[in-house]
């Protein structure tokens, strides 16, 4: 075994985890036998440290939504089962995908009618990751009482925005969304004593679709519980137990069951 | 094909490999090389198809097409970046401003040459093995090692508030284009 100092290279090697297991070892020895080895080493890692901590903000940073859809939107000449891995790629459930394309503006007879649950739900959770992240502009509207107003109006049905939700979960505000042809979509947000967003996302669905149970679906740390009734679908979505998310949806749940599915509302010109 | 999601994985580390390579302050146009960057990849994800490694791949695609745009912006026809004047390179702080007490890590290594810079982010922070460095930026593994001894020192003597060493020439020109 040679006893000769290891040079900058190996050195540098060393700290970059690039030697093999026998030179690694072999370098590791002549530290703990040598202070002056150990000290140049001591400062070469210290600079990593240092460079990684400076760099590791630019990491945590929520990705523009620029950025968001040039990695998901499909080109023209992919094939369909492509595009299908997209939505995967946004993050969303393998159980939920879509076989179909959307293209962005008009929708084809055939499409609309393929549209379903699936769609719904993968609409839900791109929301959540489009607008949670949002430090400046999270929600377009705050003010509780415009919200509902605004919101009602769109969707040509009375929506409910409770102040609070069962998890210590509060009301932040909510926005509008494009959902599908003449099926704009809600969302609430809401955060909890921990800074976690959930969201309310609710529409129209544009078939009638059956009633169902709540489902549950995981994608990565994120889990979306969702549901139909009387043609409307309603998606929770966030990072907190599915306890809560349970509890919130049975609140919520109860709380719709007895608002009517259509406008109460003397229509106004918008 | 859940290579997709691997893609968007990787958005943070491209906008940060891209903040490196322009400065920090540069945000938008930061953004701009990352969209151009996956807007390039998306291009030619068929390509992709049959390597191993998607960072190398990725990155390399960031770096070429960084090259193009100091290209562009000089008027130069280079294929590398030490062809280009050093005075074109981004991010090239007077001299006098070195001979001042201690940096903080993130000023001291824009004072570095890019090349010197994207070496080191590399390997230092994006954990790439050295092969991956030589893949990604188009260079023998020999000029990632003294790049990267390079750079080390030059930050060290940055950040220890001594007097920076006069900038070496670069004379290593290599016109080797990473493969893309």
């Amino acid at each position: 075994m040679s006893t000769q100092r290891p040079d900058r290279d190996t050195l540098m090697a060393f700290i970059d985890g690039q030697l093999d297991a026998r030179r690694h070892t072999a370098v590791q020895r002549a530290l703990d036998a040598d202070p002056t080895i150990a000290s140049e080493v001591q400062v070469l890692q210290a600079q990593v440290s240092a460079l990684r901590s400076a760099l590791e903000p630019a990491l945590e940073e929520p990705v523009p939504v620029r950025l968001l859809h040039r990695a998901a939107t499909p080109r023209r000449d992919w094939p369909r089962s492509a595009a299908a891995a997209l939505w995967v790629g946004i993050g969303l459930t393998t159980g939920v995908v879509a076989t179909t394309v959307w293209r962005a503006g008009s929708m084809p007879a055939q499409l609309a009618q393929a549209e379903g649950l699936g769609h719904f739900v993968q609409q839900a959770q791109v929301a959540y990751a489009v607008y949670t992240p949002d430090a400046r502009r999270p929600v377009e509207v705050r003010q509780a009482s415009a919200l509902v107003t605004w919101l009602s109006r769109r969707l040509d049905r009375p929506i409910l925005a409770p102040d609070a939700l069962p998890g210590g979960l509060l009301l932040m505000g909510g926005r509008l969304l494009p959902g599908m042809p003449d099926k704009p979509a809600a969302q609430l947000m809401y955060q909890d004593a921990q800074g976690r967003r959930v969201t309310i996302y609710l529409r129209g669905m544009l078939n009638p679709t059956a009633r169902t149970a709540f489902r549950i679906v995981q994608s990565g740390s994120t889990t979306t519980l969702y549901w139909v009734d009387r043609n409307w679908g309603y998606a929770l979505t966030g990072e907190v137990p599915r306890e809560t998310l349970v509890r919130v949806a049975k609140a919520l749940y109860l709380s719709y069951e007895h608002v009517p599915t259509s406008a109460p509302f003397p229509h106004h010109p918008a | 094909m859940v290579s997709r999601e691997l893609l968007i994985e990787q958005i943070p580390h491209l906008r940060r490999y891209a903040r490196v390579l322009l400065g920090h302050a540069r945000v938008d146009e930061a953004d701009d090389l990352v969209q151009d960057t996956l807007e390039r990849a998306c291009a030619k994800w068929s390509l992709w198809q049959s390597r191993r490694s998607l960072r190398p791949w990725l990155f390399s695609i960031m770096h070429n097409l960084f090259v193009d745009q100091c290209a562009v912006r000089s008027g130069a026809n280079v294929t590398a970046l030490e062809d280009l004047p050093e005075a074109l390179h981004p991010q090239q702080p007077a001299d006098q401003d070195l001979r001042v007490e201690a940096m903080q890590v993130l000023a001291a290594l824009q004072h570095l040459h890019v090349p010197l810079r994207e070496v080191l982010l590399l390997v230092a922070v994006e954990n790439f093995s050295y092969a991956e460095v030589a893949k990604a930026l188009g260079i023998p593994p020999g000029t990632v090692m003294s790049r990267l001894s390079r750079a080390r020192t030059q930050l060290w003597h940055l950040t220890a508030g001594e007097e920076a060493q006069p900038r070496p020439v670069l004379r290593v020109i290599d016109r080797e284009r990473s493969v893309g």
